[in-house]
């Protein structure tokens, strides 16, 4: 993968899991491949330039107080391990995963190793950016930085073996380690890490190490808690808007409710009014003619779409959030007026187009026209929110020509790319610190909140912290897409398809077409329409997954009604067709083992929640089961879920959750990522639809955009499949089946088809 | 008119120009108390929990004015001691509630005014009195860590 070429539009997992997909039957390829790409990193001193810093100033050093033999690790005098993160925290805690894999390969005390955030700048940036692409996203936190983290720590634990050794005066093989301590097999003497860093540090290390092999995984699979969770109940994790910087002053912005549009006039008395107001100290234009690449139509300037409108910066949160409620702006744009019925009508007319080609098989169209065994539908899913709980915010200070900004950021380098377009400064002039922050899902991802700051504090001398509030969340905020797709096959006289045919419309960006149930087929088209974007769209947590699996899971439930059969038994049927192309089609040399990889972990992990939902058990009148599974970062995540109709009210007596991982890092962590998806995806089924008129959201806050609250959820009971596949992440798979599963339960019961969400038809009651 | 509140049992003197400020925004840019979060300011979501005389209340709708004279308690004062943790984050803590965990110090204070006045919740109890929002989804974690709380004030008692 070219980490080079990832932009907005491409950052989906789909590139990385082609590439592991191809190489999950042979583990052996996907670790050499991955450590022929990041071998050269890992051995640190060669790429990394603040190792090459730090190196040379060991060699003036008789003792040491701390040794940093790669990126990842500083190994402290006192015991303590560091590891520099490179990744958000925003609640799928991969830092606590990264800790529990270095204390596996280190051989380390888990309690020992300490998360330190690392800036991003001009020193790190290149680092950063070969190991995640500057990213947090795709649930690739763990399973991507897997292999070069635990071949660091590999690689340190056999220095520490071989600088004893050498103490000792013994070959490496009588020298066995146990927590940190290197032991000498045949006299029992121990030596610390600590105790050997400067031995150490004039140790070479080997060409050639090797990492644990799964089956001795001592410390990967154990439990862990968050390692955030006790600064956070105590209330003193420090979280991007609990940064409070030395003579910084607050900004909130009256914004242009428009996605394309500008001023068309201010109130000069509420202006007035405004510089009036306690704490207030100026007002200052976001005009978007003064970006730099603005004019030049920049990829950037246009993909980070900074609001035009006006800042009021004050001295306190609250009196900015006052100043720019109390402005009066009169806004003008040239988009066309839309709402939610006339942009889906607009959808459905879209979808009779031809749209581009995704990929295509054999021929298609030729047995659409020859056989008379057909079957088509449409299923759609609306513009949903992210409405994670910290709002957005950044801090920015501009100083000496140079630019720090603060942010809870999933995405450093785009933030440095957005800002050096948007205010006109060199990259290596800008400074990402990467704080905590309260959830994102997605949303920070786009860099439109660090550019506003950076815009600000390039016209102030003092830091500037921007503050969304709720309702600029709400009734500006970014969008999961809405999509409309279609779906068609022929059918063969065993009522299996023999062709698909699958176009989507969405307003703007990328999905992936690789649906488990039709992979195995040489006859398919896939097509992506894109319609004019009325509203802002930013990553939603699975992204492409969470929308198209509403169509495949419910769609392949119809299929099996045609064929007379029960959903579970005619899945099953269906995934063990064997692939029909023999070798992998031109261009995607991964297909041919992907298809036959996942349609098989399909099969596997359906057939054991199915077992653990009691699928064929009769059961009484308005009762019924739903089942349907997902496919995203490596993992598949399986839902069969128990409901009862009551009139127009749905009761969920039993959510399961069976989830093919491969490892399991952190069984915590794990089973807390599932379950909080399951509730996202809950949410996005019963509640969740984007209301706007005339182009303009018309919802503002959680009493009109809601989400779930504790007495909705009902019980969840989750299981991990112990395979030999993935790693595959975590924060995202889980969210995709869930709502498939429940209509698909809606229809066992009622016999009626519902292919859309959010779920309208009936309510939800408490469990 | 000086407005006195006392937070965390320090009582502090307000000027006037303060009045109108929710007490969310007093606690957290000029006290610097950023334990207590904001996440709505509409009093929907429960971010800002604190409690008021005991009492939770959502801090983002009320004024300083309104509660001159009365003593606020935020999640840095939630403990006795700053070294031992309250039965409810000791509960927290033991089950591992947060994901993110923005809205968790709101999630602490709501259980925490909740036991004070019911020591033995039930289920229909907990989900009615607890009505913040989170949306990592820790719901069900949320609902344990509360029993487990419950069960270690009943041994403290």
């Amino acid at each position: 993968m070219s980490i080079k070429n990832l932009t907005s539009s491409n950052i989906k997992p789909l590139i990385d899991d082609n590439a592991i997909a191809s190489d999950i039957k042979n583990k052996k390829n996907l670790s050499r491949r991955g450590f022929l790409k990041l071998s050269s990193l890992a051995t640190g001193a060669v790429v990394f330039a603040p190792t090459i810093a730090l190196a040379d100033k060991f060699n003036h050093l008789a003792t040491i107080d701390t040794y940093q033999p790669n990126f990842f690790l500083t190994l402290r005098s006192d015991g303590i391990v560091e590891f520099a993160h490179t990744r958000l925290e925003m609640g799928q805690t991969p830092g606590t995963g990264l800790i529990n894999i270095i204390a596996e390969e280190l051989d380390y005390p888990f309690e020992k190793i300490q998360l330190k955030q690392v800036q991003y700048n001009a020193m790190t940036a290149e680092s950063i950016n070969k190991i995640n692409g500057g990213v947090t996203g795709g649930s690739r936190s763990i399973r991507a930085s897997w292999p070069i983290i635990a071949e660091s720590c590999a690689r340190v634990r056999m220095l520490m073996i071989d600088a004893a050794a050498s103490i000792w005066s013994v070959t490496a093989d009588n020298c066995t380690v146990q927590e940190g301590q290197v032991i000498n097999k045949g006299s029992g003497q121990k030596l610390s890490y600590a105790q050997l860093l400067t031995k150490a540090e004039s140790t070479p290390q080997r060409e050639q190490v090797d990492v644990k092999k799964r089956g001795d995984y001592q410390k990967i699979g154990r439990p862990r808690s968050n390692v955030l969770t006790k600064d956070i109940i105590t209330g003193q994790l420090r979280f991007n808007l609990d940064h409070h910087h030395k003579d910084m002053v607050f900004a909130a912005i009256a914004r242009c409710p428009y996605r394309q549009g500008d001023i068309k006039s201010v109130s000069q008395a509420s202006k007035d009014n405004v510089l009036n107001m306690p704490g207030v100290l100026e007002i200052i234009e976001v005009n978007k003619k003064e970006f730099i690449g603005f004019e030049q139509k920049s990829e950037m300037v246009a993909e980070a779409n900074v609001r035009a409108g006006l800042a009021v910066i004050a001295r306190s949160t609250w009196a900015a959030f006052a100043g720019a409620k109390a402005l009066e702006i009169e806004w003008q744009t040239d988009m066309e007026m839309e709402d939610n019925e006339s942009l889906m009508a607009r959808y459905h007319a879209a979808i009779e187009k031809e749209g581009n080609s995704l990929f295509a098989l054999g021929n298609a169209k030729r047995h659409f026209q020859q056989n008379k065994q057909q079957y088509s539908q449409l299923y759609q899913v609306p513009f949903n929110t992210h409405q994670y709980m910290e709002p957005l915010n950044a801090t920015a200070h501009y100083k000496n020509g140079f630019l720090e900004l603060w942010a809870g950021t999933q995405c450093p380098r785009r933030d440095v790319e957005a800002i050096a377009t948007v205010v006109g400064l060199a990259k290596e002039k800008i400074k990402v610190n990467v704080s905590a922050t309260g959830g994102s899902f997605g949303r920070k991802f786009v860099p439109d909140f660090t550019c506003e700051a950076a815009y600000l504090a390039k016209k102030l001398s003092t830091p500037v912290m921007v503050v969304w509030t709720r309702e600029d969340e709400v009734s500006l905020g970014r969008q999961g897409n809405m999509e409309l797709q279609q779906l068609a096959v022929t059918l063969s006289d065993d009522h299996l398809p023999s062709a698909y045919h699958w176009k989507t419309v969405q307003s703007e960006g990328d999905t992936f077409w690789g649906n488990p149930y039709m992979l195995h087929l040489n006859n398919v088209k896939h097509e992506l329409v894109h319609e004019k974007p009325t509203l802002d769209l930013a990553p939603w947590r699975a992204v492409f997954a969470a929308r198209n699996n509403l169509g495949w899971e419910c769609f392949v439930d119809e299929l099996a009604k045609k064929a007379d059969m029960d959903p579970l038994a005619y899945r099953l049927k269906l995934l063990a067709q064997p692939v029909q192309y023999t070798k992998a089609p031109e261009g995607l040399p991964w297909l041919l083992d992907y298809a036959q990889n996942v349609r098989l972990r399909y099969a596997n992990a359906l057939q054991n929640v199915a077992d653990r939902i009691q699928w064929q058990k009769t059961r009484k009148a308005n009762t019924g089961v739903g089942i349907a599974a997902a496919n995203f970062s490596g993992t598949i995540a399986t839902n069969a879920v128990e409901i009862e109709i009551i009139e127009n009210n749905i009761r969920i007596n039993k959510i399961i959750a069976v989830v093919d991982c491969g490892v399991v890092v952190n069984p915590n962590t794990a089973e807390q990522q599932v379950v909080g998806s399951i509730i996202w995806g809950l949410t996005a089924l019963f509640k969740q639809e984007t209301q706007f008129k005339n182009s303009q959201i018309t919802q503002t806050n959680f009493h009109d955009a809601q989400v779930f609250k504790m007495h909705e959820v009902p019980e969840i009971e989750v299981h991990f499949m112990a395979t030999d596949s993935g790693p595959g992440g975590l924060g995202e798979p889980g969210a995709c089946a869930i709502a498939p599963a429940i209509l698909n339960a809606i229809f066992s019961i009622t016999g009626e088809r519902i292919r859309k969400r959010p779920l309208t038809e009936y309510s939800l009651v408490s469990a | 008119m000086t407005i006195h509140i006392k937070v965390n049992n320090a009582m502090h003197s307000i000027d006037e120009v303060h009045a109108d400020t929710p007490l969310l925004w007093y606690l957290r840019d000029e006290l610097k108390l950023t334990g207590t979060k904001f996440g709505c300011g509409g009093g929907h979501c429960g971010a800002c929990t604190v409690h008021v005389d005991g009492e939770q209340m959502r801090s983002c709708s009320v004024k300083v004015k309104n509660v001159s004279g009365r003593n606020i308690t935020t999640i840095e004062g939630l403990s006795e001691t700053p070294d031992k943790l309250h039965p409810v984050q000791q509960a927290w803590l033991e089950v591992d509630v947060p994901q993110c965990g923005y809205c968790q110090a709101g999630q602490i204070m709501a259980a925490s005014s909740l036991l004070a006045k019911n020591a033995a919740p039930s289920e229909d109890d907990i989900k009615h009195n607890m009505t913040n929002i989170c949306r990592c989804g820790t719901y069900p974690r949320i609902k344990k860590a509360i029993n487990l709380a419950a069960e270690y004030l009943a041994k403290e008692v």
